[in-house]
């Protein structure tokens, strides 16, 4: 691993620290990092809060390049940074706040099933998992779309989904932008992405993407698990993935076309990954079309997702999924950028909120939050690794005060991929999950060495900080059962 | 020019490779055969098969910003095509151009390791030293 980071890092509690903005000419904001003693030895030990210094030069940047606790080493932006760019004041919009994996989220879905309905037949309802929904690297799936369906698929998101009979009305609701950003533009997407996407909505691809079977093992707050139906030995389930080849080709083609604009447009970023162009430019535009298009790839594939995994819970249970309560309670993206209006020092502000691995985490009473929500807050759903834990949160108003109602996204990688394979005997780790009960399955034995509980930072000393900041509130935590993964 | 000459560089979420050859066109070639190596293995069970060729031609303002760009095409031809490239043939090369006959076998024949999602331009290296260039690149993995 590289050496640690020697930067100047201020406290401002015990779950803020600064990063000033004297510590690099050029910054134009501070860095402000939410984390505690605990897990800031780790934040330090690779190159996330470098990365955190370098997106603060971003044009039109506004109060801080912020980072959430799960923060951990990317490229051009870090994993769990946030930054929010002035749209009316030449703010930049930059695919590396994006990422690769466009809209790559997580859903969650609640049933009406207890462990104890459950608790013997867990093996074999991983085990019809892993049949029936597609996953590995390169993936594809019996959901297939013709070029012409796969324009409506880029523009309408989820509903086209629900449209060819994946899903209802009320999954629509209960999701983020309700599954579909408007401003869509399939003419500036590449005829490459067009094709690498055509054969893989509907799979849940590789690496950290997931299905799990859970259950609730701890309620937090007593009023809020009741408005959201939750109780302790209920099973939900958790589906990771995002929009696979497709996001990955848009990413590619726009940060090529965008490392042109910083000579162009005279940005001065230090590191070539940040290639940005100012929102209201022609590239800028151009962008933000084809990533709401990779955005609403990502939504139609996890609603396929949960489709398929609601065909496997029919047939292993032999009842229909309504019967069995698998209601959506709501799908969120962590890895996206979107023109939102904020108030900062008092004054409206359109802007435009990256948020590459970090979760909107918006307040009660705030639009863009579905009616149901309105009195909770949004959900955030917060998935850890698989040998401990996940969450369920809301957002807060705290959150819209003071990160764009953002908060964090996950565990947040700690050790490499490499040292994972190094250091990890995959048949041990097996036994060690399976004496928690946990059935993983997998396309190949790396991932689950690669995706090990100890390559992860424990996500509840993650939720703790987020909750203790104040910008989410806990409602429950889970434990996985059954996981599979590509 | 065909000889594997890398090393894995650790990353925390992702992962990287340095490279080193004699020329130019080994960088390119080395840095290929890398990413293919970290995304899939040979099943040794699986037949000979049949080669396809596909003829890559690129352009870009400067030699690092090439390096990126090929491999990033290549991950791109890969799953489209359906295909893990395995040899290469270098018809032209310098600093602003490419023009590479890749030669592929069909993903059917690999077992996948990891997912490789771009070749990204963080850290990126390319320099040309007394006697051998060296290269760094980080994939998003």
């Amino acid at each position: 691993m590289s050496d640690a980071w020697q930067g100047p890092l201020e406290k401002v509690d015990d779950y803020r620290w600064r990063i000033p903005r004297s510590y690099k000419p050029g910054m134009r904001v501070p860095g402000l990092v939410f984390a505690d003693e605990k897990l800031l030895k780790d934040i330090r030990s690779d190159k996330a809060l470098e990365q955190v210094a370098n997106v603060a030069f971003l044009p039109g940047i506004v109060e801080a390049s912020m980072a959430m606790p799960d923060i951990h080493w990317g490229y051009g932006f870090s994993i769990g940074g946030v930054a929010a760019t002035d749209t009316e004041a030449g703010g930049v919009i930059s695919p590396a706040g994006v990422g690769y994996d466009i809209n790559c989220g997580i859903r969650l879905i609640k049933t009406d099933l207890v462990f104890d309905d459950i608790k013997d037949r867990i093996k074999d309802l991983t085990h019809a998992l892993f049949s029936g929904i597609p996953a590995g690297v390169g993936s594809e799936g019996d959901i297939r779309v013709n070029p012409r369906e796969e324009k409506q698929l880029l523009v309408k998101g989820s509903r086209w989904a629900v449209e060819e009979g994946y899903g209802t009305e009320a999954d629509l609701e209960c999701t983020e932008e309700s599954g579909c950003m408007d401003g869509a533009d399939p003419d500036a997407v590449s005829d490459r992405a067009y094709e690498r996407g055509r054969s893989q909505s509907g799979t849940l691809g590789s690496g950290n993407h997931f299905l799990e079977v859970q259950v609730i093992d701890q309620l937090y707050d007593r009023e809020l698990c009741d408005e959201f139906g939750f109780d302790l030995g209920r099973i939900t389930v958790m589906i990771h993935s995002g929009s696979r080849g497709f996001g990955y080709q848009v990413c590619d083609d726009y940060v090529r076309s965008m490392i042109r604009c910083l000579q162009k447009y005279r940005i001065n970023v230090p590191d070539r990954q940040l290639a940005c162009a100012p929102v209201d430019s022609p590239e800028g535009k151009a962008y933000l079309g084809a990533m709401r298009c990779a955005a609403n790839y990502g939504w139609a594939n996890r609603q396929c997702l949960m489709h398929l995994t609601r065909r496997v819970f029919e047939k292993f249970f032999a009842s229909s999924w309504e019967k069995l309560g698998m209601r959506l309670i709501y799908d969120v993206a962590h890895n996206i950028a979107k023109i939102e209006t904020h108030t900062v020092k008092g004054k409206k502000m359109k802007l435009c909120v990256h948020r590459k691995g970090a979760t909107r985490a918006f307040g009660p009473g705030q639009q863009g939050v579905p009616d149901r929500y309105q009195k909770t807050g949004q959900p955030v759903i917060i998935p850890g690794d698989m040998g401990r834990n996940s969450y369920m949160l809301v957002g807060t108003k705290a959150a819209m005060d003071e990160t764009f109602g953002s908060t964090c996204h996950g565990a947040g990688r700690l050790k490499s991929r490499s040292a994972a394979l190094r250091s990890i005997d995959s048949n041990k780790l097996l036994k060690d999950l399976a004496s928690k009960g946990i059935t993983v399955l997998a396309s190949g034995r790396g991932t689950i060495v690669e995706e090990a509980p100890e390559v992860y930072k424990d996500v509840n000393d993650v939720v703790n900080v987020v909750h203790n900041a104040g910008i989410s509130k806990r409602v429950c935590r889970m434990r996985p059962l059954g996981v599979i993964k590509g | 020019m065909k000889k594997k000459r890398y090393t894995i560089i650790e990353h925390t979420a992702d992962i990287g490779v340095a490279v080193e050859a004699n020329d130019l066109a080994g960088i390119f070639v080395n840095a290929a055969h890398a990413m293919f190596d970290i995304m899939a293995e040979r099943q040794a069970s699986s037949p000979r098969s049949l080669r396809e060729t596909i003829n890559v031609r690129l352009s870009a303002e400067k030699p690092d910003e090439l390096l990126v760009l090929w491999l990033n095409e290549l991950l791109s031809l890969s799953a489209t095509r359906g295909l893990i490239f395995v040899e290469y043939t270098v018809n032209r090369l310098d600093g602003n151009g490419l023009d590479i006959s890749v030669h592929g076998e069909q993903r059917c024949h690999y077992r996948f390791k990891a997912e490789i999602k771009a070749a990204t331009y963080n850290d990126l290296e390319l320099l040309h030293g007394a006697s051998s260039y060296t290269a760094k690149v980080i994939f998003d993995v």
